[in-house]
Parts: structure tokens; C-alpha cells; sequence
């Protein structure tokens, strides 16, 4: 190995990723070469003190910009076959077409004399915009590999409305799925808001079930109870008598039964 | 694992699930950013720019090809934004102009006597940070993508279409050129 063909690995020998092979060779040639043994040292303190330089963070503003813009392109989207069937009506035969006239003049003298409804129209689209944004992002958030997101993604969930049947299946997929005790934990408490769902409380008794952390199980018969549903009981039982159960477990699927009479 | 790949997010996307640009944002919207920011300095433009190539990955969504990693694709897309948005902002400048250029000269750390050890690493961060601002761009990208984007010598590869043992060497010469900066602001012997 000559310098030049030594040069190329000093990043992997930096790193420690260099393969074993090339890690002898290079050894080998420092072992010859003092000149390439000094500068891949000296190098190295370069390479080091890169680390040390602290990530940039955006501001919060660019993630609303972001979902502000999404939604607008959406909406562009979603609005495009509309638009071309405007350029149709000139197609209509006759009568059809002037029908249609009709009915837009119509339209227009009924919208200048309700101008005053125009502001609640506009009030009310731009909360179902946001309500958007926020199902959006909680989505988005829970489905990063960072539990850290994620769990901000659960937070995300308590802004949403309570009937997002959307969120709601993401919470119980993030509770009976996510690597992270602390993730399924977060999602079982953001479960109260949907509390009155049927589905959502079938969902909490049977992810007792799928769960290996008895922390998350006993959070999830607390959950039921809070929520005093009574269906529970059934599942609560079964689980009571499954001798592989942590006893823990089983104390407290008897003490949840007691509670809900 | 819960996560889906980018990959497989992206075909989604192209596919017609606009909304799941969302999840990419959200995994990726930081990185890029810090990567705009090392190569610009501008933390406002560093935003906008983000913005475009998210918005750029929409607009030519049809052109991904998942038989391909996704970061190699997405930062080709950023590498274009940032060419593109220079030339409208500045067409008279050349490319290869460092931003850093006007950057006011560092005080050697070696003519500040008593500086105690916390300080003295962060004065070597700082000097380093400057070194990196006046390299030349191309020198300053690869060692941003090797160094603090996470990215392997084959994505790195894919991005900038060469091969891989060219990609190494270049890491290896900007990290002698930052090398070099560094010392001759730290008033010690370069290499």
C-alpha cells in the first residue's frame, strides 16, 4: 500500500468502521510510513472536533408553514376535477347550458343577499383546517422511528376531535405495537378523550392481552376503570384465571372487577 | 418496528397518499435543515429551503423510483434547491464563492492566556466552525453529508453520481483542507 491508496481509508479508520483487512494493511503502512501515521493523527482531532458541533434546530414556525402548505395543495388537488368540469359546461347542449346559467345566476343574487353568512363559512373552514393540521401531525409523529416523536405524536392527539376515528386507530395501533413502553403508556392515557367510543374500549380490553409489560397491562385495566366500562369484565375475568399472567396482573384484574359492579 | 421504511412512505406518496409527505417531513425536515445550514449559514433561507424540497419531492413525486434509496433521491432534490435558489438570488456570484469570506478573523486561542479547559473546547468548536464556513462549498458538502447527516459512502455515492473510493478520497482531502484552516487560525503549524 502506498500513501496514496492509504489516504481514502483514514475516514473509516476515524470512525472505527474500517474492515479488519484494510484496518491491518493501514496499520501496516503507518508502521512504514511516519509521515501518513502523523497526519492521520493529527487529522483525526479534525474529524473528532466535528462532533462537537451542535445540530441546528429550525424554528416551530417552519413546521406550521409546512402543514399550512400541505393542506393547500391538498385542497388544490381535491379541487382540480371540479375546476375541469367548468370547462365541460361549455360542451352542454343548448338548453342544458342555459339551465345551468340559470341556476348560477340564481346562485349569485342568493349569495349577495346573505352576505353576512360569507364570515361564519370562512370561520368554519379555516377550524376545519386546523383540525386537519393537528390529525396530520399527530398522524405523521406517531409513525417516526424516534420514540421521542412518537411520543410527542401522542401529545399531538389531545388537540385532535374526539370523534377521529383515524387517530383513534393510531393510538391502539401505537398501544398494542410500539417498541417503547413509555410510547404505549403516553397512548393508553391520550385514550381517555375517546373514552365513549365502543370501539376504543374494545380496543383497550384486548390489547391487554397482546402486551408483555405488566406496567402496560396494569395501565390498561386502570384505564377501563376510569372509564367504568363494564364490558371489561369478561376480558378482566379471563385474565384473572390465566395462571401465566403476572400476579400483579391478576391482583389488579381483581380489584378492576370489584370496581365495576 | 412500527415505522414504515421512507421508502415504501414515498411510494405511498406517489401513489396518491399525499398526505403522508407529512411522515417524511417530520422524520427528515431537521436533518435537512442542518444540512442547509452548515452549507449556508442562513438559518431563514436554511427554512425556506426545506420547504422547497419538500415541495419539490411532491411536484416530481412521479420521478421516485423506490428500487433506489430514498435520502439519495431527496438530497439530490435539496442540492438542486440550493443551486437553483443561489443563481435566482445572486446570478452574479460565482459557485464557488464561500459565504464565509466576509467572516471577521478569529483571535488564535494560543494568544488567550488562562483559558480553562471547557473554554478552550469550545473555542476549538468555534475555530473549527469557521474553518468549515471557508472552505469551498463542494469541500465543505461532502464533509457535511459524511460528518453530520448520517449517510453511508454508497448514499454519498448516490448523491453526488460518482464511486464510492472518490468519495473517500474527497472526504479525505476536505477534512486535510479543513485541517489546514483550522491550524492557521489556531496560529499553530498546519499540516
Amino acid at each position: 500500500m502506498n500513501c496514496e491508496s492509504a489516504r481514502p481509508l483514514f475516514p473509516e479508520y476515524w470512525e472505527g468502521s474500517i474492515d479488519e483487512a484494510d484496518r491491518l494493511i493501514l496499520q501496516a503502512h503507518f508502521d512504514k510510513c511516519a509521515g501518513c501515521r502523523s497526519e492521520a493523527e493529527e487529522l483525526r482531532s479534525i474529524w473528532t472536533g466535528l462532533a462537537g458541533m451542535s445540530p441546528e434546530a429550525p424554528s416551530d414556525q417552519m413546521r406550521i408553514r409546512f402543514y399550512d402548505r400541505l393542506d393547500s395543495y391538498r385542497q388544490g388537488l381535491a379541487e382540480r376535477p371540479q375546476r375541469r368540469s367548468w370547462f365541460e359546461w361549455i360542451r352542454l347542449p343548448a338548453p342544458a347550458f342555459g339551465l345551468a346559467l340559470a341556476l348560477l345566476g340564481v346562485g349569485f343574487a342568493v349569495g349577495y343577499g346573505i352576505d353576512f353568512r360569507k364570515d361564519n363559512t370562512q370561520l368554519s373552514q379555516l377550524r376545519s383546517e386546523v383540525s386537519n393540521m393537528r390529525q396530520l401531525v399527530a398522524l405523521s409523529l406517531m409513525q417516526q422511528q424516534n420514540a421521542t416523536d412518537r411520543l410527542q405524536g401522542v401529545n399531538w392527539t389531545y388537540r385532535v376531535e374526539r370523534s377521529d376515528t383515524e387517530v383513534l386507530g393510531a393510538l391502539l395501533n401505537t398501544i398494542n405495537h410500539d417498541e417503547s413502553v413509555n410510547v404505549r403508556l403516553a397512548a393508553i392515557d391520550a385514550m381517555r378523550k375517546f373514552g365513549d367510543s365502543p370501539i376504543a374500549r374494545r380496543g383497550l380490553a384486548q390489547a391487554i392481552f397482546k402486551q408483555d409489560s405488566p406496567l402496560v397491562q396494569i395501565s390498561l385495566i386502570d384505564q377501563l376503570v376510569e372509564l367504568r366500562d363494564s364490558q371489561a369484565r369478561s376480558a378482566l375475568d379471563t385474565l384473572v384465571g390465566q395462571a401465566a399472567v403476572n400476579p400483579e396482573v391478576r391482583q389488579r384484574a381483581q380489584w378492576a372487577l370489584s370496581k365495576l359492579q | 418496528m412500527l415505522a414504515s421504511a421512507d421508502n415504501e412512505v414515498m411510494a405511498e406518496v406517489r401513489d396518491g397518499e399525499v398526505r403522508k409527505l407529512a411522515v417524511l417531513f417530520e422524520r427528515h425536515h431537521k436533518p435537512l435543515f442542518n444540512f442547509f445550514s452548515h452549507m449556508t449559514g442562513d438559518r431563514a433561507l436554511s427554512e425556506d429551503l426545506v420547504q422547497d424540497v419538500f415541495f419539490r419531492m411532491l411536484r416530481y413525486r412521479h420521478t421516485f423510483d423506490p428500487a433506489h434509496p430514498f435520502t439519495a433521491w431527496m438530497y439530490r432534490i435539496a442540492r438542486n434547491a440550493q443551486t437553483d435558489l443561489a443563481r435566482k438570488r445572486r446570478p452574479e456570484v460565482s459557485m464557488d464563492h464561500s459565504f464565509a469570506d466576509d467572516a471577521p478573523p478569529l483571535e488564535p486561542v494560543s494568544s488567550r492566556p488562562g483559558v480553562d479547559e471547557e473554554l478552550g473546547r469550545a473555542q476549538e468548536t468555534k475555530m473549527l466552525r469557521l474553518a468549515l464556513d471557508r472552505l469551498p462549498p463542494d469541500k465543505r458538502e461532502i464533509l457535511i453529508l459524511s460528518r453530520f447527516q448520517d449517510l453511508k459512502y454508497d448514499e454519498i455515492a448516490g448523491i453526488l453520481g460518482c464511486e464510492i473510493g472518490a468519495v473517500k478520497v474527497r472526504v479525505y482531502r476536505a477534512t486535510k483542507a479543513l485541517g489546514e484552516l483550522y491550524f492557521q487560525l489556531a496560529g499553530a503549524k498546519a499540516v
